[in-house]
């Protein structure tokens, strides 16, 4: 799925579902990403990783979108992790000071390790 | 500072005493190949084989001291980080050339210098870096590497040197296939210690070969115990080399500043940009130790990158490490016979090393450089330095006839080649605009705009990528958080002005002035509340700039973000 200057993708490794988000997030398309996750979420998947190694930025209205999802999973009982958080993207989490509001789990191999 | 999963003992964990001394000899094995760089400046300096062996071991305990200086801290000098102290391959070309002009005083004299001038500007780091950007330190790693393999070459191949034996290309070939070998093909252990165990084989090869037929007279004639007691201490000055002396010790600062963010890196997951403090008290003990290094009579040191990336691959960061190095520093300086050793090294085994170091550190001048966006003015500074700085070494008639001052600058292809990107990288200025205006005519195209915008003047005003992404980032932002309050049929006017030193963004837009709190928004306000995600934009943008100003001016809002650069 396509949307102005974001892509995103679904993958499974095992019992986590893994989305590949790659581009910048912005007003423009964190509805999109809420939307995503929330289907996923509603579907009745329990764990789902969110690969951010190839976004770009993410503005304020992204960290919403992410904040809402996290929410959302934490009412259906299920676990949203982060992964490849990293560079100028671990930058802005920082400078939001929002690296404690989310589950942060290093490279998507050592996500994959812990969520399985 | 919280540790990564991948570190076994962080910085302030204390592994079991063998698990130190094991890491200890490893990081001393790996940095070993750097004490050919004193050998051959005190050969070039005319020593007789008996001082050049005492020379060694009164620069091996120095290295023993600029590791403790390193890892110590004491008061602003240090980092308190695992991190080695080595012979550089930097000082080698300045050294050789005050080495032959007036011999160890002069080399003492000018190393004291560079060690003053490196902790000078130490607190000055962030300008070094406008003035020398990363193409021009990349630059200069790469004559340095150039500059290490001439003076290799030359040890076999120059003019006024005995011609090459038969059993000396044989030993050559076989030093360099054994460390080239074990770098390509070998594992583990035997692949990190591949210049050391070349050396070992070429030693041996020298022997079967009857090239150490006669030599090893010192080694048999030295003590096994004995202290480094330092000799011939005296001091001279020669304006005309502080130019290349002076390069030396700016690269030196700037590869121990790369150096000590590494170990930032190595030992924080949260790690975001360097943290100065403990990068320039690591800047100041690495000029601290090249000081040491002239007063007690030795070259210049730095910060041994190679051994932070063992320890990044190890995982064994912690501080004990660090002292287990200077302790066997110092332990290896009162052995006599090993720096006997070292010191009658053929020249058929020096060489191949010192073509083998060449290589890593050419390619990593490499590296730096295409880690830019090469636009004609950097392109043009860099070829025409590195011709530039070729010529020093291909045509050595230049120097000749250059004016007894300017000689040694001339002469030095790392110095020559310098001077002259640093120079042009001055003068290709002329006609990049430093003040750039741009409009944003609808909010939904605020994204685009900025990263195209920013990437075009980043490149042109060659300022660092990480200032761009944050410059980039705060436009995007602004436009997003204003977008709602603004008349979308009036647009969003910015200004961006650049100089070496700071990079101020100026918007100036209808609508509401935004505010920038110093307290972030709960994260329930930014889930519920469209005042609460534009509070954390307000909040990220305050933080993310070095400074933010907003006013009313003229009937519309103006903000104003400062990044230093």
């Amino acid at each position: 799925m396509t949307t102005s200057g974001l892509k995103i993708a679904q993958g499974r490794s095992g019992a986590v579902c893994v989305v590949t988000l790659t581009g910048r997030i912005d007003n423009s398309n964190a509805k999109d990403v809420i939307a995503e996750l929330d289907a996923l979420i509603g579907s009745g998947e329990k764990n789902i990783l969110l690969d951010l190694a190839g976004v770009l930025y993410l503005t304020s209205a992204a960290f919403r979108a992410l904040l809402v999802a996290t929410d959302q999973a934490e009412r259906n009982e299920a676990r949203l992790a982060l992964c490849s958080v990293t560079g100028h993207v671990r930058d802005l989490f920082e400078m939001g000071g929002l690296l404690d509001s989310f589950t942060i789990l290093g490279s998507r191999d050592e996500a994959l390790a812990r969520l399985s | 500072m919280r540790k990564p999963p991948s570190l076994i003992y962080g910085l302030e964990e204390t592994p079991p005493p063998l698990v130190s001394a094991f890491n200890g000899l490893q990081h001393v094995g790996l940095i070993a190949i750097n004490f050919i760089y004193p050998l051959l400046i005190f050969r070039a300096a005319g020593m007789p084989l008996g001082l050049v062996s005492g020379l060694l071991s009164t620069g091996i305990l120095v290295l023993g001291m600029g590791t403790f200086l390193q890892v110590y801290r004491l008061g602003p000098v240090g980092s308190g980080y695992m991190c080695p102290c080595t012979f550089t391959a930097g000082y080698l070309a300045p050294s050789l050339l005050a080495a032959r002009a007036g011999g160890l005083p002069l080399l003492f004299g000018m190393t004291l210098f560079a060690g003053v001038l490196e902790t000078a500007l130490a607190p000055l780091l962030n300008r070094l870096r406008a003035i020398f950007p990363p193409e021009i330190s990349g630059l200069v790693v790469l004559l340095i590497g150039l500059s290490v393999g001439i003076a290799g070459l030359r040890l076999m191949l120059a003019p006024n040197v005995a011609p090459v034996a038969d059993a000396e290309w044989t030993v050559a070939a076989v030093t360099l296939a054994t460390m080239v070998g074990l770098n390509v093909w070998g594992k583990g252990h035997i692949r990190m210690l591949c210049a050391l165990i070349g050396l070992v084989v070429g030693y041996i090869a020298a022997g079967v070969t009857g090239l150490m037929r006669g030599t090893f007279a010192p080694v048999s004639d030295a003590a096994w115990l004995g202290l480094p007691l330092p000799t011939h201490l005296s001091w001279s000055f020669d304006a005309a080399l502080t130019a290349p002396f002076a390069i030396a010790a700016v690269a030196a600062a700037l590869k121990a500043a790369g150096t000590i963010a590494m170990c930032q890196r190595m030992n924080d997951a949260d790690w975001v940009r360097p943290e100065m403090k403990t990068t320039v008290g690591g800047v100041l003990a690495d000029g601290a130790s090249t000081i040491v290094a002239g007063l007690m009579g030795g070259p210049g040191t730095n910060t041994s990158t190679p051994a932070v990336g063992l320890a990044a691959a190890t995982g064994v960061g912690s501080r004990q490490v660090a002292y287990a190095v200077a302790i066997i520093f110092v332990l290896l300086s009162f052995i006599p016979k090993l720096s006997a050793l070292l010191a009658i090294m053929p020249r058929a085994v020096m060489v191949p090393a010192l073509l083998f170091a060449a290589t890593f550190i050419i390619i990593n001048g490499i590296q730096v450089i295409a880690s830019r966006l090469l636009d004609v003015r950097r392109s043009l500074v860099i070829g025409l330095s590195m011709v530039a700085g070729a010529s020093a070494d291909i045509f050595p008639a230049l120097a000749a006839s250059a004016p007894k001052a300017l000689a040694p600058l001339v002469g030095s292809s790392l110095a020559l080649g310098t001077v002259i990107a640093l120079t042009l990288n001055l003068l290709f200025r002329i006609g990049v605009k430093r003040k750039v205006s741009f409009t944003i005519e609808a909010p939904e195209l605020g994204s685009r705009m900025a990263e195209e915008f920013f990437a075009k003047q980043g490149a042109a005003w060659g300022a660092r990528p990480d200032i761009i992404k944050r410059a980039t980032f705060a436009v995007v932002q602004f436009v997003e958080a204003v977008a709602e309050n603004c008349a979308q049929d009036r647009p969003i006017v910015g200004t961006a002005t650049f100089d070496e030193f700071n990079l101020d963004v100026r918007l100036e837009y209808p609508g509401a002035l935004l505010e920038f709190p110093d307290r972030r928004p709960s994260d329930r306000e930014i889930r519920e509340s469209e005042d609460g995600v534009r509070r954390l934009a307000g909040f990220m943008l305050r933080h993310n700039a070095d400074r933010v100003r907003s006013e009313r001016a003229n009937g519309r809002s103006v903000a104003q973000f400062h990044f230093d650069h």
